[in-house]
C-alpha cells in the first residue's frame, strides 16, 4: 500500500506538460514569397525540447499541423521559438563554411568574393561575414534581394543554427519568440489564464542577421497553442502553477518579463551595436584589399590576402568579436543561452586556430605556384561547386606542404604530396567523427569550425604507374648435382621475382644451363612501393626433393629507375647472379639474369589512354552517331545528348548521318570535360571490366580514373604478351612444391594476404619485405588446448595455463636458468650487438635485456609525433570497429571490456583508435611510452593467461579482454589522456613497470618490461586527437602486420604531419636474412622438432598424460631438464 | 496464381481451321469498318487552352519565320516548305501542347525542335533536298520483316509490329533510320478523327534465313529509338502490347507494374488477349488472329512504298486545296469531303 502510494506521489510530482502548438501557416515573408523555398517549422524550448513540422515544397507555408512539445521538469527559459527555416536541397553532406565558401566564390561583387576568401583564409568567417554584409549593403534593400548573392548570404548565418538532420542543411529566415507567461494570460486579468488560445497572427522577426537593425519584422506567422497535462487528476492550471513557479525561481534573479513585442527590439543595447559597426567596419576595409586584386588568377588571391597588414587586422577582428559574443551572451538573456555558449565555444576554437593558420599563409608564399599544377589535376577536390575547386587545391597544397622547407624540388615535391594528402584525408575522416560526436551529445548542434572542414579532398592514392618486366633469360647457370641419381649436372630452372608483396614465379625450363623465358609481367606499383626493391631468386625444380635454391639477385627500384630515365621504352638490365647454391662449382663463368623493364607514370597513362584505348573498343575508322552512342555505352554512362554534342563539337549534323573518324574521337574525348576526368568513364574498353569506384569513396565523390587508367594499360599489355599472374604469396611459398602447398592449405588454410588463418605475415617497414612467421609448435598446441577445452576441463586448462605460466617465471629467475640463453640465442638468431650488457645473471634477466642508450631514438622532431612503445608486429585501426571486421574476432572484445570501464565516457569502442603491438619471444621486452606525459595511476587485471598469437586473437576468443593485464593511462599534452595496456600473454610470468605514477616520461622513455614470453601492448587514443600512420593502417587493413621498433613513428596529432618515412633498400641477402630472422625463426628451426622450446615439451607431456591427474601432482620439476631448449 | 505466372494460356487455336484464315501480303489502307465508319469529331479545347494554341498557331503562321536546316549553331535558317507547313497541323499543334502539359514555351521549343530535326533526319518531303529518308534508304533493313504495318485495332488505330526477333542486321544508324521511317509511316496510315497508333513488340526468336540475331536491340539504340518517339512523335503511341516476353523481362514488369504512372499503365499491354483490343481480321494468325500473313520483302515492301506516297499525296493535295496553310486540320486532309470542316480561324471552345 505504502508502496503504492508513494508512486502515486511521485507520478503527481512530476505531472507532465505537453504543450500543443498549432503551426498553421505564414505569409508575408519575403524571401519565400521570391524564392522556390522549402519552409519547414521548428519549435523549441529550453534547447533540448523541440519539434519540427513537415517540409514543405515550392515555398508552400501552409503546414497545419499541431505539433506536440513536452515542457521540460526544470525549466530554464520561458521562451518558446518558432523558428522558420528554408531546407535548402539535400547535397552530399558538406559544412556549412564549405558551401558558403562555395556558393559565394562563384559571384563577382568583390566584397563577396573577399569574405569568402576571408572564410577561407582564416576559420572565423562565419562570424564575421555576417558583419560584412551588415554593413556593406546597409540594410539588404528589397532590390539586392533579388541577386542571387541573397540567398548565399543566408548560408553564413545559420551556422550555429539547429541542424537536426545529416542531409538537410537549413537556411534561417525567421522566428517568433514567446514567453511562456505571456501565451496563456488573459489580457484583462495577471492570474487567470487560458490554456486553449486560438490561432493568432504573430510577427516573425529575423533574430539572426539584422540585430542592429530597428525593423527586422520579415513577416507572419498563425500559430494556436494548447496547453495539456498528462496527469488526470491534477488540472493543468495546477501543474503549469507548479511549472511556473519552477520556472520563476530559475529565473529568479533575472528581470526579464518583457512582453513578446517588445522583447524583439529592446535587447540590443547601443554600445553593442556600436561595437558590431565597428567590426564590420574593420572587415569592410579588409575586403576592399583584398576584393580590388580579385581580377587576377583565383589561386593568387590566395596568396594577396595573406600578406602581414590584412592578417593583422584579422586577429584584431577576431578579438573584437570575441569580446562582443561574450558580451552577448552574458547580457543578453533572451538570447538562448545555449546558442551564447556554441558561439563562444566556437570562436575559442577560432582563437586557436588562427595562429596556426596564419602560419600556414606566411608559409605559402614560398612556393611557385606552377609547380603545382601538375599536382592540382591529379586530385580532386571535392566541393558543392566545382567551379572553384582549384582555387582551395591550392589552398589545400599550401596547408599540406606547411611542414616542409621551400627548397625542395619539383620531384620531392610530388613525393610528398601523396603522403600529406593521405593524412588530410585522415584527418577529415577524423573530423567527421568529431562532429558527429558533438552531435550525439547536444542537441543544438554546431559544425565544427576546423580549417580542414573548408576543404573536402578526396583521393584515393593511385599507383604512380605501371610497370613492365620481361623475364628474357638466364646465362650460365652452374651445372648442379642431381639429388637422387647423382649423375647429371644439368638442371631445371625457374625464376621467382618478388616487388613488395607482388610474387611471379616463370615457368620451368627443362635440362637447361642457359634457359631463356621470354615471360612477362605487369602490375601497378603504388607510391609507398617505390622503395621496395627486387629480389631475384633461381630455383631448380625438383619434382621428389625440395625445390633447390640456385642463385639470386637484388635490383632496388631506385637502381631500376635510373635506368629508365624519362624516355618510358623498354631497358635491359643484365643482372649478375649471386650463386648460393654449395652444391655448384666455384670456378663458373658469372651467370647473368637478363630482364627488361618499362615503367610508365601514371600521368602518360592517362595522356596516352585515349590515343590507345579508342582503337581497342572501337574497330571502326568512322563513326555515326549510334556507333558513337555504343561506344559510349561501352565506357560508362553518358547519354544520348552527349553524343550528339559531340558531334556539334565537330561541326557535324548527328543526325543526318555525318560520322567523325577515329582520330577526332580521340582527340575529342582528350578535350571534352566530360571525358577528361573520367567521372562518367568507368569501363575497361578492351574488357568491359567495370572499374567503378569500391566501397569507401561511396560518400566522397572519388575519381575513378586510377582504377582504369591503370587496368587498362596492364589489360592492353596482356592481351598482346602472355603474363604472369601474381598467384603467390610469398618468395618462400612460390619456391615450393606442389604437394607442399597442398599440406599446407590442408592444415593452415587458404594462404593468402590478411585471412582469418594461421599464417601470419608480417611486413618489415623499413623494406617493406613481407614474411609469412611461422608459428612455433608450442603455440599451435596451446591453441588446440584452448579451442578444443570443453566445460570444467577447459578451466583446468586454464588453471594449467596459469600453474605453469607463473611457474616457469619462478624458474627463469633463477640463476640456472642462465643456460637456456645460450640455445635460445641460437634458436632465434639473435644479434646482441645492440644490447647494453651481455652478461646475464638469470634468463629473464637476458629476456627483458636492456639495449644500449641510442639504439632506438624517437622519430620526427616535434612532440605531435606518436612512436611505438615496443619493438613488435602492429596492427593499427582507427576505429574499434574496423579492427573488430579484421584483427580482433572477439565477438565480446569491446575497449570497455579491456579496460575494465576505466573512463568508459572517453574510452570506448565510438571514440577511440587502436593500436595492437604483439612481441614475439625473439623481441626486445621491454616497453616505452610513445609520447610526452604524465603516468596515472597504473591498475592491474588479474585474467587468463591465452597467447596473443595473431591465430587467437583472430578466433571468436576475447583473448585481450580476459588476459591478465596492466593498465596505464598517460596523460600528454598533445593527445589527451591516452591508455599503455601492457596484457601478458600464454607463458608470461609478469609484467613490470619501471615507472612509477606521476612520474613525467618523455616520448621514447622506458616505461617497463615483460618477462619470459610472447606478449602484446595495446595502445587505446581517442581518435579525435590521433591519426595513425597511413602505411601501418594500410597494412592492418590487409591483415597484415608491421614490424615496428621503439621510437618508429606510428602516429601524429592531426594537427601535425605524417613522419616522412625512407626505406631502406636491401642491398644483400644478408639484409633479408637478418630481417627474416627477426620476424619469424628460420625454417629449419621451426621445422626441426627438437629444436621447440620447453613450452612445447611441458605442454606435451601434459597432454600424454591424463590432464586431470597431472593438475593437482606437479611433476613439473621433473620435466625442468628436457622442458629447456636443447 | 502466383505473381509472376502468367495467365493461363488460351485455349489452343485448333479450332481456327486453316479455311478460316484471310491469306494477305500487303498492308491495309482503310480501317475494316470503311463503309460505316463515322470520324470522331476533333476534341474541344477550353477557353485557356484555345488561347494558348491561337499563340502558338500564330508563331508559327509567321511568314518571317526561318528555321536551321539542322541541329548546329550556325548553320542558314530557311523559312518552313510547303510540306512542314501541311505537318504544322492543328491537331498536330495541340499533340505538341498536351505533350508539353500545356506549357506554350516548351511546345513552341519542342515543335522547333522537331522540325529542325525533321529536315536534319531528311522528313521534309521536299524534291530539293538530297538527304531524304526513304524507302530505299533503309529497305535493307527490312528485309526480314522485323516491322510491318498491318491491320488497324478496334478503335481503328494502325498496328505497328516490332518483331525483335527477326533482326537482319548490326546496330547501326541505319537500323535507328528505319525505325523512325517505319514511325512515319505508320502514323501516315491513321486514318480520319485517328492520331495515334498501337505498338506490338515480339520478343519471340525466329530461326529463318537471314536473321542474324534473335535479341532485343542493345540498350542504347533501344534509348535512342525511344527518345526519338518521346521527343519527335509525341501523343502518337495510344497502345503498346508485349508478346513473348521472355521471362526476366515478365518478372520485371510484373514487379514494376503497380509503380507505374497509371497514364503508361494504360499503354502497356502484357498479360491481356488480344482479342480485347485488335478484332482478329486485322490480327497476324501467329498472336490467334485470323490474317495469314506472310512477309516477303518483294511484294510487301514496293506496295506499302507506293500506297503511303499515294495517301500522303492525297493529304497534302487536299491539305493545297483547302489553302495551304499553317493550321489546318488532318481531319480535313483524311477525309474524302469536299469542304473544309475545320477552317484555321475556327475556335474549337468545348
Amino acid at each position: 500500500m505504502r508502496f503504492i502510494g508513494h508512486r502515486g506521489k511521485h507520478q503527481s510530482d512530476n505531472a507532465n506538460l505537453t504543450l500543443k502548438i498549432d503551426v498553421i501557416q505564414a505569409q508575408n515573408i519575403d524571401v519565400i514569397n521570391k524564392f522556390d523555398c522549402n519552409p519547414i517549422c521548428f519549435v523549441t524550448t529550453n534547447t533540448y525540447y523541440h519539434n519540427k513540422t513537415n517540409k514543405l515544397k515550392n515555398s508552400n507555408t501552409k503546414w497545419n499541423q499541431i505539433l506536440k512539445l513536452k515542457l521540460p521538469k526544470n525549466p530554464k527559459s520561458e521562451w518558446l521559438r518558432v523558428v522558420i527555416y528554408d531546407a535548402l536541397p539535400t547535397m552530399a553532406p558538406y559544412s556549412h563554411s564549405t558551401s558558403a565558401t562555395a556558393t559565394s566564390m562563384a559571384l563577382n561583387s568583390p566584397s563577396i568574393s573577399a569574405a569568402s576568401l576571408n572564410t577561407m583564409t582564416s576559420p572565423s568567417g562565419s562570424g564575421r561575414v555576417k558583419n560584412i554584409y551588415n554593413s556593406s549593403n546597409g540594410s539588404p534593400s528589397p532590390s539586392g534581394w533579388d541577386s542571387p548573392s541573397f540567398r548565399n548570404r543566408y548560408n553564413f548565418d545559420d551556422q550555429e543554427e539547429l541542424n537536426s538532420s545529416k542531409t538537410n542543411n537549413y537556411l534561417y529566415l525567421g522566428e517568433v519568440r514567446l514567453s511562456f507567461f505571456d501565451i496563456f494570460k488573459k489580457k484583462d486579468t495577471t492570474t487567470s489564464y487560458n490554456f486553449d488560445v486560438h490561432p493568432a497572427w504573430y510577427p516573425v522577426y529575423d533574430r539572426k542577421r539584422k540585430t542592429a537593425m530597428a525593423n527586422d519584422r520579415i513577416g507572419e506567422i498563425q500559430l494556436g497553442f494548447k496547453l495539456e497535462s498528462n496527469s488526470k487528476k491534477i488540472p493543468v492550471f495546477q501543474s503549469f502553477n507548479e511549472w511556473k513557479n519552477q520556472l520563476e525561481n530559475n529565473l529568479e534573479n533575472k528581470k526579464y518579463m518583457h512582453d513578446v513585442t517588445s522583447s524583439q527590439t529592446s535587447l540590443v543595447n547601443p554600445k553593442l551595436s556600436e561595437l558590431v559597426n565597428n567590426d564590420a567596419r574593420k572587415v569592410v576595409s579588409e575586403s576592399d584589399l583584398a576584393g580590388s586584386r580579385t581580377d587576377s588568377s583565383s589561386s593568387s588571391d590566395v596568396v594577396s590576402i595573406t600578406s602581414h597588414p590584412d592578417l593583422i587586422v584579422d586577429e584584431e577582428d577576431l578579438d573584437v568579436e570575441y569580446d562582443i559574443l561574450s558580451v552577448v551572451s552574458s547580457n543578453n538573456d533572451l538570447k538562448n543561452i545555449d546558442d551564447g555558449e556554441d558561439a563562444i565555444d566556437l570562436n575559442l576554437e577560432e582563437n586557436d586556430e588562427i595562429t596556426k593558420d596564419d602560419l600556414f599563409d606566411i608559409k605559402e608564399k614560398g612556393f611557385d605556384l606552377q609547380s603545382m599544377v601538375t599536382v592540382l589535376d591529379e586530385y580532386d577536390v571535392v566541393t558543392p561547386n566545382s567551379s572553384n575547386s582549384a582555387t582551395e587545391g591550392v589552398g589545400n597544397i599550401y596547408e599540406s606542404f606547411n611542414n616542409f622547407s621551400e627548397g625542395t624540388d619539383d620531384e620531392e615535391m610530388e613525393d610528398t604530396t601523396d603522403i600529406s594528402f593521405d593524412s588530410i584525408g585522415n584527418t577529415l575522416l577524423h573530423l567527421k567523427k568529431r562532429t558527429r560526436m558533438k552531435k550525439a551529445k547536444r542537441s543544438m548542434s554546431i559544425s565544427s569550425h576546423h580549417p580542414s572542414m573548408n576543404f573536402h579532398i578526396s583521393k584515393r592514392i593511385h599507383a604512380s604507374g605501371v610497370l613492365y618486366i620481361k623475364f628474357d633469360n638466364i646465362e650460365n647457370l652452374p651445372p648442379m648435382k642431381n639429388k637422387i641419381s647423382r649423375t647429371t649436372y644439368i638442371m631445371d630452372p625457374f625464376l621467382i621475382t618478388t616487388f613488395g608483396r607482388r610474387v611471379f614465379k616463370t615457368s620451368c625450363k627443362k635440362h637447361v644451363l642457359n634457359p631463356t623465358f621470354n615471360e612477362y609481367a605487369a602490375f601497378e606499383v603504388y607510391p609507398t612501393e617505390t622503395n621496395h626493391g627486387f629480389y631475384f631468386k633461381v630455383m631448380d625444380k625438383d619434382s621428389f626433393s625440395y625445390n633447390d635454391e640456385v642463385a639470386e639477385c637484388t635490383l632496388s627500384w631506385i637502381d631500376m629507375m635510373k635506368e629508365q630515365g624519362d624516355a618510358c621504352t623498354w631497358k635491359t638490365y643484365k643482372l649478375p647472379l649471386k650463386i648460393t647454391s654449395d652444391s655448384a662449382p666455384k670456378d663458373r663463368k658469372e651467370a647473368v639474369l637478363t630482364i627488361e623493364m618499362q615503367f610508365v607514370p601514371y600521368n602518360q597513362l592517362k595522356e596516352n589512354f585515349w590515343q590507345k584505348s579508342v582503337p581497342n573498343g572501337a574497330k571502326k575508322e568512322t563513326f555515326d552517331i549510334i556507333e558513337l552512342i555504343l561506344f559510349f555505352e561501352r565506357l560508362g554512362s553518358f547519354t544520348d545528348q552527349d553524343a550528339v554534342d559531340f558531334f556539334k563539337h565537330f561541326g557535324k549534323v548527328a543526325w543526318t548521318g555525318d560520322t567523325i573518324t577515329r582520330q577526332q574521337l580521340i582527340e575529342g574525348l582528350q578535350s571534352w570535360n566530360k571525358s577528361i576526368d573520367f567521372r562518367n568513364v568507368w569501363r575497361c574498353p578492351r574488357c568491359l571490366k567495370s572499374c567503378k569506384a569500391t566501397r569507401p569513396s561511396r560518400n566522397s565523390k572519388l575519381v575513378l580514373e586510377n582504377d582504369l587508367i591503370t587496368h587498362f594499360a596492364i589489360c592492353t599489355f596482356s592481351g598482346n604478351h602472355k603474363l604472369r599472374k601474381v598467384s603467390y604469396v610469398s618468395t618462400a611459398f612460390a619456391s615450393k612444391r606442389w604437394f607442399s602447398k597442398m599440406l599446407i592449405k590442408l592444415t593452415y588454410g587458404n594462404y593468402v594476404l590478411g585471412s582469418n588463418n594461421a599464417n601470419i605475415l608480417v611486413e618489415d617497414r623499413d623494406t617493406g619485405v613481407i614474411i609469412d612467421e611461422k608459428i612455433s609448435a608450442h603455440v599451435k598446441l596451446g591453441m588446440r588446448v584452448i579451442y578444443n577445452g570443453k566445460g570444467t576441463e577447459s578451466k583446468k586448462f586454464k588453471n594449467l595455463l596459469k600453474t605453469m605460466s607463473v611457474r616457469q617465471g619462478k624458474k627463469f629467475d633463477s640463476p640456472s636458468s642462465i643456460k637456456n640463453i645460450e640455445p635460445f640465442i641460437k634458436f632465434h638468431s639473435l644479434d646482441l650487438s645492440q644490447c647494453e650488457e651481455v652478461e646475464f645473471k638469470t634468463f629473464n634477466e637476458f629476456f627483458y635485456r636492456k639495449l644500449k642508450a641510442g639504439s632506438r631514438t624517437p622519430e620526427g622532431d616535434n612532440d605531435t609525433v606518436l612512436v611505438s612503445p615496443a619493438d613488435s608486429r602492429c596492427a593499427m585501426f582507427s576505429s574499434v570497429h574496423k579492427s573488430k571486421e579484421i584483427w580482433v574476432k572477439g565477438d565480446k572484445f569491446s575497449i570497455s571490456r579491456l579496460t575494465r570501464g576505466f573512463h568508459s565516457e572517453v574510452f570506448n569502442d565510438k571514440s577511440c583508435s587502436l593500436g595492437i603491438f604483439r612481441l614475439a619471444p625473439q623481441d626486445y621486452h621491454r616497453f616505452h611510452s610513445p609520447c610526452n606525459g604524465k603516468i596515472g595511476k597504473p591498475i592491474y587485471i588479474e585474467g587468463e593467461y591465452y597467447t596473443v598469437n595473431p591465430m587467437a586473437v583472430r578466433s571468436s576468443l576475447d583473448v585481450f579482454g580476459e588476459n591478465v593485464r596492466v593498465i596505464i593511462p598517460i596523460k600528454t599534452p598533445q593527445f589527451g589522456t591516452l591508455l599503455l595496456i601492457a596484457v601478458g600473454a600464454m607463458m608470461v610470468g609478469s609484467i613490470v613497470l619501471t615507472l612509477n605514477e606521476g612520474d613525467v616520461v618523455k616520448r621514447g622513455q622506458e616505461v617497463g618490461y615483460f618477462k619470459f614470453g610472447g606478449s602484446t601492448i595495446i595502445l587505446v587514443v581517442p581518435s579525435k586527437s590521433v591519426i595513425f600512420d597511413s602505411d601501418l593502417l594500410k597494412n592492418s587493413l590487409e591483415g597484415i602486420e608491421t614490424l615496428v621498433k621503439v621510437g618508429m613513428s606510428i602516429g601524429h596529432s592531426p594537427e601535425s604531419l605524417e613522419y616522412r618515412r625512407q626505406r631502406v633498400k636491401i642491398k644483400n641477402s644478408k639484409q633479408l636474412e637478418q630481417i627474416k630472422r627477426s620476424i619469424t625463426v628460420t625454417e629449419e628451426n621451426a621445422e626441426d622438432i627438437g629444436n621447440v622450446p620447453w613450452q612445447y615439451r611441458a605442454l606435451e607431456k601434459f597432454i600424454e598424460h591424463d590432464p586431470l591427474d597431472s593438475l593437482g601432482t606437479s611433476d613439473y620439476d621433473d620435466d625442468e631438464k628436457s622442458a629447456s631448449v636443447p | 496464381m502466383g505473381l509472376f505466372s502468367r495467365k493461363a494460356a488460351e485455349p489452343a487455336p485448333s479450332a481456327q481451321a486453316k479455311k478460316d484464315l484471310i491469306p494477305c501480303s500487303k498492308m491495309f489502307v482503310d480501317p475494316p469498318n470503311k463503309a460505316t465508319y463515322k470520324p470522331p469529331p476533333i476534341p474541344k479545347l477550353t477557353p485557356e487552352q484555345n488561347k494558348l494554341y491561337q499563340s502558338l498557331l500564330a508563331h508559327f503562321a509567321d511568314e518571317n519565320l526561318e528555321l536551321p536546316l539542322n541541329s548546329n549553331e550556325s548553320t542558314p535558317t530557311k523559312p518552313l516548305s510547303q510540306w512542314e507547313k501541311f505537318w504544322l497541323s492543328r491537331e498536330c499543334i495541340t499533340r505538341y501542347l498536351r505533350a508539353a502539359k500545356w506549357n506554350p514555351t516548351h511546345a513552341i521549343k519542342n515543335l522547333t525542335d522537331t522540325l529542325v530535326w525533321r529536315r536534319e533526319i531528311g522528313l521534309t518531303y521536299d524534291a530539293e533536298d538530297k538527304n531524304q529518308l526513304t524507302a530505299d534508304v533503309v529497305a535493307i533493313e527490312n528485309e526480314t520483316g522485323k516491322e510491318t504495318i498491318l491491320g488497324f485495332d478496334r478503335d481503328d488505330r494502325p498496328l505497328f509490329y516490332m518483331k525483335n526477333g527477326r533482326q537482319n542486321t548490326e546496330p547501326s544508324f541505319r537500323q535507328v533510320q528505319h525505325m523512325i521511317f517505319m514511325m512515319e509511316s505508320a502514323v501516315t496510315m491513321t486514318p480520319q478523327g485517328v492520331e495515334k497508333i498501337t505498338v506490338l513488340v515480339d520478343f519471340k526468336s525466329y530461326k529463318e534465313p537471314g536473321i542474324i540475331s534473335d535479341k532485343a536491340p542493345p540498350v542504347s539504340i533501344a534509348r535512342a529509338c525511344a527518345n526519338v518517339l518521346q521527343n519527335h512523335y509525341p501523343e502518337r503511341l495510344a497502345k503498346c502490347a508485349f508478346i513473348n516476353v521472355p521471362w526476366f523481362a515478365w518478372a520485371f514488369l510484373k514487379l514494376m507494374y503497380p509503380f507505374l504512372d497509371p497514364a503508361t499503365k494504360e499503354k502497356a499491354i502484357f498479360d491481356e488477349p488480344f482479342e480485347n483490343h485488335i478484332d482478329p481480321t486485322q490480327l497476324e494468325a501467329l498472336y490467334n488472329g485470323k490474317l495469314d500473313f506472310k512477309y516477303d520483302h518483294e511484294v510487301y515492301w514496293p506496295d506499302m512504298d507506293t500506297k503511303l506516297k499515294q495517301v500522303r499525296q492525297k493529304e497534302f493535295d487536299r491539305f493545297v486545296k483547302f489553302g495551304g496553310v499553317v493550321g489546318l486540320s488532318e481531319f480535313d486532309f483524311k477525309g474524302d469531303h469536299e469542304d473544309l470542316v475545320y477552317p484555321v480561324e475556327m475556335e474549337l471552345l468545348g
